[in-house]
């Protein structure tokens, strides 16, 4: 990655009036620190213009003892460059939402309101995005966690049943708390289902009396979700049908809202791995791999080139076990029952090894600051030899069974298209992105660990549809067993690990480390002030900007195949709401 | 087989309408699709997979909460999901069991610090049976049933035992 020239930068933002402190932080980048009235004409002048930083990464804050900072991290993807835009905002005050300039921030902007104790203006829905009404900001220094007394001693009484209602409401200021949801304006332009034309009748066969002729119909809300075998989680989506068509969406989250980035203020260094492992629970490693990268970012640590090479190795043997989650529930929701049973055979296999080496099936906590856990064992080497053997043919079976059936091709093309600008707008990155004709991939294009050194493509497409979205993550699998099969053949000597203390203490500063999840860039964001523990960790989570961009895809579709619209984004409950 | 007996021309059973009930609840419990985290893809996912296989021990999975005898209490829950697991509970029809996989389920696991997370399901439902493990293997979940079915089992002599007792 490179860094752009901050006197450009103060250069374009002097041309129209604002005045911006921008100095380039090490082992971070470029930050530029803008007022919070200037804040709207700065992203605008960043997105448009010659800085040309379309794509928004992420956006979150941090309580600085002082004030909250709303970070902003911009890139550009042409010149392969980062930027952190800080606007500094007092407790309690007002945050002007921005999803015009960046339709990307539209979920992150309500999380980070009440998460921070700000009000929200300007959002097209200003609701409390993962808790409920009555939780304090949680991410606020002063919102305390439960102390080791309460959780040691734990209560077993059951709680009334009129105390566990909740109701969400909205973050706007002044508003009363019940407001009715307001409609997406990025869904107005949805055209009505035509009217029901009259067809000629057989002869034999009489219309209905008249006044029943003209079919009405009714919009009604569906509530789909929590508890719905198709929503992969604990999603809920509120379906405004016309019939059997959508014709409104609003997603519901928060329903696995556990605290990760909360609770990772209270871990040491070392003990972030476990937290990490529960966000995306499919793909663990990843999620490890990222605190890992940004830890050794922090402490500047020099990672073996063994440890590097079988951290490509469990990772991508992870992206396998991940991408066959995706793929027999997908044909599942499809109406497939066969490709999951086959699959999750081969799933079972693949936990063996994983098992052999980390000792967990799930939960691996393998990946840690300066290394990985232990070395491969020889049973291992020839578990996966064994593997990669019948997997290179399973795949082609599996590829034939359900990509190759008429049926599912017919519900999955032409559904759920994304355009390119659409996914970029909208901060969709992994094979969904991929699949909408943009070739951007974390491992190739800001490569870490060992991936400089592997052969592999990028498979991608540019149709944009759920077939799309599932050609280029089964095409992702081959190149994944590719990957491993190198691992495996020229895995060199040395260390397992470097030499790091048992507590680390970083020195104070700020990085961000990302990697390529199965689901898209998985990116840490480490806030170090010089102690054991970080002083904040935003994780950001690939999935719910494809949560988002799915929501605004669904109006125009059946209800059957918002179903399948939903899976082929493949995202993860635990993730989005962390 | 000992059925074929049983099943003659003129054969008759005498059996406690009791005992007759036992059997069909222990042998058939039907698992609420319901999974909240992780352990769903155990404890789910893998567990009506090819290799564990629970469909052979009578244990299957509904969509439907009306349809279902137990329900699997598979990951976190939080104070937003709370209400809506009480609900899924009482739609359940009477006998229901729960099953409480997991350290979050049975005590709020690794994030019970976190004030928003419940600390352990049993604060909204009652529990049957509690699977240490985070998450837990499938046997384990496997071992589970196997104790819930003994539950049962031993509920219905305890009734059977009183209803002797009564009689005389």
């Amino acid at each position: 990655m490179h860094t752009p020239d901050p006197t450009a930068i103060s250069g374009a933002l002097d041309a129209i009036g604002v005045s911006a402190g921008v100095e380039e932080v090490a082992k971070l980048g470029v930050v530029c620190r803008v007022a919070p009235a200037d804040s709207r004409s700065t992203l605008r002048a960043f997105k448009e213009g010659d800085l040309a930083f379309g794509f928004l990464v992420d956006l979150f804050g941090v309580d600085t003892g002082e004030a909250v900072d709303v970070v902003y991290h911009l890139r550009s993807f042409s010149r392969d460059e980062d930027v952190y835009v800080k606007v500094e905002h007092e407790y309690g005050a007002n945050l002007e939402s921005m999803w015009d300039i960046y339709p990307a921030g539209l979920m992150p902007e309500r999380e980070l309101a009440e998460m921070f104790g700000l009000t929200l203006s300007g959002h097209p829905n200003p609701r409390r995005l993962l808790t409920t009404d009555g939780c304090p900001p949680f991410l606020l220094k002063g919102s305390e966690i439960r102390a080791e007394d309460e959780v040691r001693h734990r209560e077993r009484q059951v709680v009334a049943p009129e105390n566990l209602e909740r109701t969400v409401s909205s973050l706007e200021p002044e508003q009363s708390p019940h407001a009715a949801p307001a409609k997406m304006p990025l869904q107005e332009g949805i055209a009505a289902p035509s009217a029901v034309q009259p067809v000629d009748l057989p002869a034999g066969l009489h219309r209905a009396p008249t006044g029943v002729d003209e079919l009405q119909t009714e919009r009604l809300i569906l509530s789909m979700g929590p508890q719905h075998p198709s929503t992969h989680g604990v999603l809920r989506i509120n379906l405004e049908i016309d019939g059997e068509e959508v014709i409104g969406s609003e997603c519901h989250i928060g329903y696995l809202h556990r605290g990760i980035e909360k609770l990772a203020e209270t871990r040491r260094f070392t003990a972030l791995g476990p937290l990490m492992d529960r966000g995306d629970y499919l793909a663990s490693m990843h999620a490890e791999l990222a605190t890992s990268l940004a830890t050794e970012q922090l402490l500047e640590v020099e990672v073996p080139r063994r440890a590097n090479w079988l951290r490509v190795l469990m990772g991508e043997l992870n992206r396998i076990s991940s991408h066959i989650v995706w793929y027999g529930p997908n044909g599942l929701d499809a109406g497939s029952m066969g490709p999951f049973l086959y699959v999750f055979r081969d799933r079972e296999y693949m936990l063996d090894i994983l098992e052999d080496i980390t000792g967990g099936r799930m939960m691996f906590n393998y990946m840690r600051p300066g290394g990985v856990l232990r070395d491969i064992t020889p049973e291992a080497d020839g578990k996966i030899r064994k593997f990669l053997k019948f997997f290179n043919q399973h795949i082609d079976e599996n590829d034939e069974i359900l990509m190759g059936n008429e049926i599912f091709q017919a519900r999955m093309k032409d559904l759920g298209v994304f355009s390119k600008e659409g996914a970029l707008a909208f901060g969709l990155t992994g094979g969904n992105l991929r699949a909408s004709g943009f070739d951007f991939d974390v491992r190739r294009d800001q490569p870490y660990a060992a991936y400089p050194e592997m052969d592999f493509e990028v498979p991608v497409s540019t149709d944009g549809d759920a077939y799309a979205r599932c050609r280029v993550r089964l095409d992702e699998m081959r190149q994944s067993a590719r990957m491993i099969q190198q691992c495996i053949d020229g895995l060199p000597e040395g260390d397992f690990t470097a030499k790091v203390a048992k507590v680390l203490r970083p020195p104070a500063g700020e990085t961000y480390a990302a990697v390529e999840s199965p689901r898209g860039e998985l990116g840490v964001h480490l806030v170090a002030d010089g102690s054991d523990s970080p002083y904040r960790m935003r994780y950001r989570p690939p999935t719910l900007f494809a949560l988002q961009a799915g929501e605004q895809a669904l109006p125009g579709t059946l209800i059957a195949d918002s179903v399948v619209l939903m899976g082929s984004l493949d995202f993860v409950l635990g993730e989005i709401d962390r | 087989m000992a059925i074929d007996k049983l099943t003659g021309e003129n054969s008759t059973l005498f059996i406690r309408s009791e005992q007759l009930f036992d059997v069909a609840r222990r042998k058939s419990l039907w698992y609420m699709g319901f999974g909240i985290a992780c352990c769903a893809i155990e404890g789910l996912m893998h567990a009506s997979g090819p290799r564990y296989d629970f469909d052979r021990m009578g244990v299957f999975f509904r969509a439907s909460p009306r349809q279902s005898d137990v329900m699997i209490v598979a990951g976190t829950v939080n104070w937003k999901m709370a209400p809506v697991v009480k609900r899924l509970y009482d739609e359940m029809p009477e006998p229901k069991f729960v099953v409480a996989m997991g350290a979050c389920a049975s005590t709020g696991g690794p994030f019970r610090e976190y004030p928003n997370v419940v600390m352990g399901v049993d604060k909204v439902v009652p529990v049957d049976v509690y699977i240490p493990g985070c998450p837990p293997r499938p046997e384990a979940v496997q071992y589970g049933f196997i104790r819930l079915m003994d539950k049962i089992k031993a509920q219905t002599e305890e009734r059977l035992a009183h209803a002797r007792s009564d009689s005389h």
